[in-house]
C-alpha cells in the first residue's frame, strides 16, 4: 500500500512538473485533442445516370446514389456534426463522382416583365405554357415554349379578350389547369360579387361548370375559391380548399372529400395519377383512390425533406410510372411507386430551389430527362423560369466546402450562399444553424455557444461566422476573428457601403472584424412633440400630453424598448459601462411611461381584450404600436422597419394624420447578420470571396425581410421596386379598428430612403445585460421598491458581469 | 509460537556437525518472537534461509502485482486519458493566452488573482464549505443516531430521510421555487402568521434573489444530501461492536459517556470518509444554485462554477485554467498543512 502511495504521489508530482514545464518552457500549441485532418468529402456514389426520374447526382443522396459529403449537411445529419466542422476547406481527393443537374435560367422576352405570373403548366401535346396577366388592364397573356424560345400566343390572347368582352368569362384567370381529359379549365373571380367561376374550354367554346359549388353558404360572406383545380380523365373535378380537396362530377354533384395539408397558400400540393390522387398531408404524401376517396397509402417523409409551416413552396408531381416527385426549398426528391425511401435528385442549396429571394410557384418534369421550375419574387413583380438538365461531366459533389456558422437562420446569408454557388459551381457553402426553428438569438441556449467555443479552441470552427448573439467582442480580443480592413477597402471600392454603417464598425486603428449585412431601423411616429420626446430619457420622463406617449404594454416590454432605444446613453459607447445617472433617469422614464399608459406586469385576458394589449414580449421590446396613435389612443408609437413594406402602415398613419411626423430615435439602428471571418480558416481566400458576395449588389438588392441593405446599390435597387399595386390591411375581431396600407409610391420611397440613410448609432444589444436591467427594474415599475433601490440592485448585478471581464 | 518454529535456545544448544554450516544457512522457520522497545514485536529470523524466503515472497508478490495492474489497467487508462492528460493541459494553458498560442508567463495568475469576480466566487465557495459541511455532517450524524437500531427496525424513518437523495435536482428546485418565490408558500405563511389581509401583502420577497439566498442554498443542500451522509454514518455505527456498549452499561456509563468514549472513537474512520465525500459532493451545489437563481444569482451564492461557466462563454479559457490551478494549489496546501500538523501531533504524542 505504501508503495502504491509513493507511486501515485510521484505520478502527481510528475504531472504537475510536466505541466509547469510545458507552460513555461514549451512553446505555443494548438488544441491538444484534435487532428487538423481533412474531411472525407464522400467520394462514394454519385454519378449514376438518372432514368425515369430516378436519382441523379444529388448532393446528399437519400438513396443509394449521390455523394454523401460528410461535412456538408446543414441539418446536422452529417457524420461530422459539430466536432467535424471544417476548419479547413474540404477537398475531394481521388476519383470525383460526376453527374449533377444544372440550372439554367431562361431569358424571357422583355415584354414579359410588365405582367404578373399566373401559372406555368404542361398543356396540349406536353408543351410548356406560361400564363400571366396584367391586373390593371385585366389583360390575360399566354406564352408558349417551342423548344428554343418563348413566344406569345396572340390567338389565345385575342380569344380570351373576346370572351371577356362578351361576358362569357367574368375576369382574368386566377388558376389554370390542363385536365387529363384534354381540356383546359380555369377559374376567375368576379370583382363585383367576389364569387369564383369555373370555366372549361377546348380552345374555342367556353362552358361554365359547378356554378352552385362556389356560392357562399348560408350565413357566410364568401364562397369557395379553390387554390387549385385538377381534372381526371373522366371529367371529374377536384377543387382544393384549405384543408380538403372536394371531388365533383361535371354535373355539379359532390362525390367525396379528401384531407390535404392545411395550408394558407395555394401552392400545388396534389395531382391526379390515373385513378389516384396524391397530395401532401402533415405526415407525408397520401395516395387516394379517386373512385371513392378512400386512402390507399401514406408515404412518410424523412427528415431531409422540408415542408414549410404552411405548406407553401412545395410542389408535387408524378414521374409517369407511379412514382412521386416533391419539389421544396430543400431540393427535388423522388420516391418510387410502392416505396418509402426518398432520394434526393437535386439539392436545393445548389440552385434556386433554396434561394431565399425566390419562391417556388411551379415545377414539372420535361420530356428529355429535364425539369422546369418557375419562381416568383414574393408577390412583387417579376418571376424567373429555370430549366434543369443533367450534366454527366459536372462533379456531383462540389470539390470545396466553405462552412458558415450562425446561431439562427439568416436569409441574407442563405441568399449569398445560393448566389455564390451559382458563380462557383465547385464550391459548396455549408450554412450551419444552431437552431433552424428559433428566430431570436436570445432564446438559444448557452450550451450552444460553449459547443462552438470548443470547436474554436481546437481550430475547428467554421470559416465564416454570423456573429449575431455570439460574444463577438471577446472573439475579437482573443484573435479569433480576422481583420478584414483590406477586404472591405476593396468591397467599398467596388460596392460602396453606407458610410455611417461601415465607419461604425471600423476600429480606431482601422481594423474591421465584423460588419452587418443588414440593418433594422426603429422609428418614432406620432405628434411632433411626442416624437421629439423619444429622443432623450429626460424627454420620455417629462412628457406631458393629452394622451400617453405610447399605449399600454407590459412592464418588461417597456423596459426593453426604452433600454434599446437609449442603449448608448445607459451602457456607454462600449456597451458595458453602466452610467448611474442615466440608469436613474431610465427608471424614472420607464415608470412615468408605464403609469401614464396604464401598463401592467401582465394583463389578464379581459384586460387584453379591453385594452387591445398583449403579454407577448420580444427580445428588443419593440412590438410596433403606432396603430394606437392612428386609433387616437396614444400620442406616438415605435415601429421597427426591416423592409419597405414595413413602411406601408406608417405611411398610411401619416396620411391619416397630416400633422404627424416620423423620425429616427437618435439615429439608432440594430445590425443584423454581423459577418466575421475565422482567423484560423484554412481557406481565407474563399472566405473573403464569400463575404464579398454577401455585400455585393446581387445579394444586397434582394428584399428578404430581414433588414435594409448596407450597400448603396442595394438600397437603390430596393427602393426602386414599384410594388405593383400591393396593398394590405389589418382588422381585429374585438376592436372596431381597421387599417389599410399600400406599398409606398416613388415620392414616399425617396423620403423613406433619406430616413434610413440617416442612421448613425449602431446598437449591439447585450441580452444578458439587458436581462439584468429588466429583471432588476420590474419591481420598481410595480411600485414595490424605489428607483434608487432598483438602480442599486441592477448595478450590483452588472458589476458582477463587468468584474468577470476585468 | 508459530507452527514449526524452533526456539533460539534449542538452536544454540544443538551439536555442530559437518553439515551444520549448511543447515544453519537453511531456513528453519521462525526462530521465535521477542519483545522490542515500546512493546513492539519483532520477528527474529536466522540468517539461514532468509534470502530464499525473501525470494519466494518476492515472486509471489510480483505475480500478484502483475494481476492487480492488469485489472487496474482499463480504469487507469481512463483516468490518465480523461483526467491526468487534461490536467497537464490545464497546467500548460495557465501560462498561455486564451487560444493557447502565446506564452504570457504569470500574467494570467496576476489577472485572476486581481479579478474581483474570482475573489468573490472563491470566497463564497470557501464560505459555503466552511458553513455547510459542518452543518451537514452534524445534521446527518444526529439523524443517524436517532434512527440507528441494531434490530433492523426503523426502516421507514431511514427511507424517509434518504428519499430526498433520489429526487432529481431539477424537480427539487421547482419545489423550492414554489416555496421561496415572490408568490410562494413561505410568503403566504408569513402573511398568515402576521395576520395580514389577503389584499395587502406584508411579505412579498423574492427570497432566492435576496440576501437570504445563501441560507436557502444551505438548507436545500442539507435537505438533499443529508441522506447520503446518513447512510455512511449508519454503516459506521453498525460496525461498532455491541459488546462494547454492553460492557460500558455494565460499568455504569451513561448515554453521553458511551457516545464520547465508544461511539465517537469508533466512528473516526467513518468521519474521514464522510468528510472527504462531503467535500467532493459540495462542489455540485452549483446545480442547485444555478437552477434556483440562474446564471447571475445573488452575490452571496455566486460560486466558482458560475464564473467558470461565464468565462467559457467568452472564451476566457486561460482564466479558467489559471483559476483551477490556484484552487488546486490552495487545496494541496491545505492538505499538506493538515498532514504536517498531524505528523507533528504524532511526534509530540510520542515524545510526550
Amino acid at each position: 500500500m505504501r508503495k502504491c502511495h509513493r507511486i501515485l504521489s510521484a505520478f502527481l508530482a510528475a504531472a504537475l512538473a510536466a505541466g509547469l514545464l510545458a507552460g513555461c518552457g514549451g512553446g505555443a500549441g494548438t488544441g491538444q485533442y484534435t487532428k487538423a485532418g481533412e474531411e472525407n468529402a464522400g467520394a462514394s456514389g454519385g454519378g449514376s445516370q438518372p432514368g425515369g426520374g430516378a436519382s441523379g447526382g444529388g448532393q446528399n443522396g437519400g438513396g443509394s446514389s449521390g455523394g454523401g459529403q460528410t461535412g456538408g449537411s446543414s441539418d446536422g445529419s452529417s457524420a461530422s456534426g459539430l466536432f467535424g466542422g471544417s476548419g479547413q476547406a474540404s477537398v475531394v481527393d481521388g476519383e470525383i463522382p460526376l453527374g449533377r443537374y444544372v440550372e439554367e435560367e431562361f431569358t424571357l422576352p422583355d415584354s414579359v416583365s410588365q405582367y404578373t405570373y399566373t401559372t406555368l403548366l404542361k398543356g396540349e401535346g406536353g408543351r410548356l405554357e406560361l400564363y400571366m396577366c396584367d391586373y390593371n388592364s385585366h389583360e390575360s397573356v399566354r406564352y408558349l415554349y417551342d423548344g428554343e424560345s418563348w413566344k406569345p400566343d396572340t390567338d389565345w390572347m385575342k380569344w380570351y379578350r373576346d370572351k371577356m368582352a362578351s361576358g362569357e368569362i367574368c375576369s382574368e384567370p386566377y388558376k389554370i389547369t390542363y385536365g387529363l381529359d384534354g381540356k383546359y379549365y380555369f377559374t376567375a373571380v368576379s370583382d363585383e360579387e367576389y364569387v369564383c367561376h369555373l370555366y372549361q374550354t377546348d380552345g374555342s367554346s367556353v362552358t361554365e361548370l359547378l356554378s352552385d359549388a362556389f356560392l357562399p353558404p348560408a350565413g357566410k360572406e364568401y364562397g369557395l375559391i379553390p387554390g387549385q383545380i385538377d381534372v381526371a380523365a373522366d371529367g371529374r373535378i377536384l377543387l382544393h380548399d384549405m384543408d380538403y380537396v372536394y371531388c365533383y362530377r361535371p354535373d355539379g354533384a359532390m362525390l367525396f372529400s379528401m384531407a390535404r395539408f392545411p395550408a394558407v397558400s395555394d401552392t400545388s400540393v396534389g395531382y391526379i395519377d390515373g385513378n389516384e390522387f396524391l397530395t401532401v398531408t402533415e405526415d407525408g404524401v397520401t395516395r387516394y383512390d379517386l373512385s371513392d376517396g378512400r386512402k390507399i397509402e401514406d408515404i412518410p417523409f424523412d427528415d431531409s425533406i422540408g415542408i414549410t409551416q404552411y405548406g407553401e413552396g412545395n410542389y408535387l408531381f408524378g414521374d409517369g410510372e407511379g412514382g412521386v416527385y416533391l419539389a421544396s426549398e430543400k431540393g427535388l426528391f423522388h420516391v418510387n411507386k410502392g416505396g418509402t425511401l426518398w432520394e434526393q435528385v437535386m439539392d436545393g442549396r445548389l440552385n434556386s430551389l433554396g434561394r431565399q429571394s425566390r419562391y417556388l410557384s411551379a415545377f414539372c418534369a420535361g420530356d428529355d430527362n429535364d425539369f422546369y421550375g418557375c419562381y416568383t419574387n414574393g408577390g412583387l413583380a417579376g418571376f424567373v423560369v429555370c430549366r434543369y438538365t443533367y450534366d454527366p461531366e459536372m462533379p456531383s459533389v462540389p470539390r470545396y466546402t466553405l462552412t458558415v456558422y450562425s446561431l439562427t437562420d439568416n436569409a441574407t446569408v442563405r441568399q449569398a450562399a445560393s448566389v455564390f454557388q451559382e458563380e462557383n459551381p465547385d464550391v459548396f457553402v455549408d450554412v450551419r444553424c444552431a437552431s433552424e426553428t428559433d428566430t431570436n438569438v436570445s432564446t438559444i441556449s448557452d450550451d450552444t455557444i460553449r459547443a462552438l467555443n470548443t470547436e474554436i479552441l481546437n481550430d475547428k470552427g467554421a470559416d465564416v461566422f454570423v456573429l449575431d448573439g455570439l460574444p463577438a467582442d471577446s472573439y475579437k480580443a482573443k484573435g479569433v476573428l480576422m481583420d478584414m480592413r483590406e477586404l472591405f477597402a476593396q468591397i467599398r471600392q467596388e460596392t460602396p457601403l453606407l458610410a455611417q454603417v461601415a465607419e461604425g464598425y471600423t476600429d480606431a486603428d482601422g481594423g474591421i472584424y465584423q460588419m452587418p449585412a443588414r440593418i433594422q431601423v426603429p422609428i418614432a411616429l406620432g405628434n411632433a412633440d411626442a416624437v421629439e420626446a423619444w429622443k432623450t430619457l429626460e424627454g420620455v420622463r417629462d412628457y406631458q400630453g393629452d394622451k400617453p406617449l405610447q399605449w399600454a404594454d407590459t412592464y418588461e416590454s417597456i423596459l426593453r424598448e426604452l433600454a434599446v432605444l437609449h442603449y448608448p446613453e445607459i451602457f456607454g459607447e462600449d456597451g458595458l459601462s453602466l452610467d448611474h445617472g442615466a440608469l436613474i433617469t431610465y427608471l424614472e422614464a420607464a415608470k412615468a411611461l408605464a403609469e401614464a399608459s396604464g401598463s401592467k406586469e401582465t394583463f389578464t385576458e379581459q384586460e387584453q381584450e379591453d385594452l387591445h394589449a398583449s403579454n407577448r414580449v420580444l427580445p428588443l421590446g419593440i412590438k410596433g404600436n403606432a396603430i394606437f396613435f392612428d386609433a387616437g389612443l396614444a400620442a406616438s408609437g415605435i415601429e421597427k422597419m426591416e423592409n419597405i413594406s414595413d413602411f406601408g402602415y406608417p405611411v398610411t398613419f401619416m396620411t391619416n394624420h397630416p400633422d404627424a411626423v416620423a423620425d429616427l430615435v437618435n439615429g439608432t439602428y440594430f445590425p443584423s447578420g454581423l459577418i466575421g471571418i475565422n482567423q484560423a480558416t484554412a481557406n481565407p481566400d474563399l472566405a473573403k470571396a464569400f463575404v464579398k458576395c454577401i455585400f455585393s449588389a446581387d445579394v444586397q438588392k434582394e428584399n428578404l425581410y430581414d433588414g435594409f441593405p448596407v450597400s448603396v446599390a442595394g438600397l437603390d435597387a430596393m427602393f426602386a421596386v414599384e410594388g405593383n399595386g400591393i396593398s394590405f390591411g389589418m382588422g381585429f375581431s374585438n376592436w372596431d379598428y381597421t387599417a389599410d396600407a399600400r406599398y409606398p409610391n416613388a415620392e414616399m420611397r425617396a423620403k423613406l430612403r433619406e430616413l434610413v440613410e440617416g442612421v448613425r448609432q449602431p446598437v449591439n444589444v447585450n441580452q444578458t445585460l439587458l436581462g439584468m436591467v429588466v429583471s432588476g427594474s420590474m419591481d420598481c415599475l410595480g411600485g414595490k421598491i424605489s428607483v434608487e433601490q432598483a438602480a442599486s440592485a441592477v448595478e450590483q448585478q452588472v458589476m458582477l458581469y463587468q468584474a468577470e471581464r476585468e | 509460537m508459530r507452527k514449526g518454529a524452533v526456539p533460539v535456545s534449542e538452536i544454540n544448544d544443538r551439536e555442530q556437525t559437518e553439515e551444520e554450516p549448511l543447515r544453519r544457512r537453511k531456513w528453519t522457520g521462525y526462530a521465535g518472537w521477542r519483545r522490542g522497545n515500546r512493546g513492539r514485536r519483532a520477528r527474529v529470523r536466522s540468517r539461514c534461509g532468509r534470502n530464499r524466503r525473501r525470494r519466494q515472497k518476492h515472486g509471489i508478490r510480483r505475480r500478484q502485482a502483475r494481476a492487480a495492474w492488469f485489472f487496474l489497467a482499463p480504469s487507469l487508462a481512463g483516468v490518465v486519458v480523461f483526467t491526468a492528460v487534461p490536467f497537464v493541459d490545464v497546467v500548460r494553458r495557465s501560462f498561455l493566452d486564451a487560444m493557447g498560442r502565446t506564452r504570457v508567463g504569470l500574467a494570467n495568475y496576476a489577472a485572476v488573482c486581481g479579478n474581483t469576480a474570482f475573489r468573490l466566487a472563491a470566497s463564497n465557495t470557501v464560505r459555503f464549505l466552511a458553513v455547510c459541511l459542518p452543518l451537514l455532517m452534524l445534521t446527518s450524524f444526529a439523524l443517524a443516531l436517532l434512527v440507528f437500531r441494531r434490530d433492523g427496525k426503523g426502516n421507514l424513518y431511514k427511507t424517509t430521510l434518504v428519499l430526498p437523495m433520489v429526487i432529481p435536482v431539477a424537480a427539487m428546485v421547482l419545489v423550492w421555487k414554489i416555496v421561496f418565490c415572490q408568490d410562494g408558500l413561505l410568503n403566504e405563511l408569513l402573511n398568515w402568521l402576521a395576520g395580514a389581509a389577503q389584499v395587502i401583502k406584508v411579505w412579498d420577497n423574492d427570497w432566492v434573489n435576496s440576501s437570504a439566498a445563501f441560507p436557502i442554498l444551505i438548507i436545500t443542500y442539507i435537505w438533499k444530501n443529508a441522506g447520503y451522509d446518513l447512510l455512511l454514518w449508519l454503516a459506521g455505527l453498525a460496525s461498532i461492536s455491541e459488546s462494547l456498549y454492553d460492557a460500558a452499561r455494565v460499568d455504569g456509563a451513561g448515554a453521553w459517556a458511551r457516545l464520547r468514549y465508544i461511539t465517537l472513537p469508533g466512528l473516526s474512520g467513518t468521519f474521514g470518509l464522510v468528510l472527504i465525500l462531503s467535500v467532493v459532493n459540495s462542489f455540485r451545489v452549483y446545480r442547485e444554485a444555478y437552477l434556483l437563481a440562474g446564471s447571475y444569482p445573488d452575490m452571496s451564492i455566486y460560486m466558482i462554477p458560475h464564473l467558470f461557466s461565464h468565462w467559457f462563454l467568452t472564451l476566457d479559457v486561460q482564466n479558467m485554467c489559471t483559476g483551477s490551478m490556484l484552487l488546486v494549489t490552495a487545496a494541496l496546501a491545505i492538505a499538506a498543512a493538515a498532514g504536517l500538523a498531524r505528523l507533528m501531533f504524532r511526534r509530540l504524542g510520542k515524545s510526550g
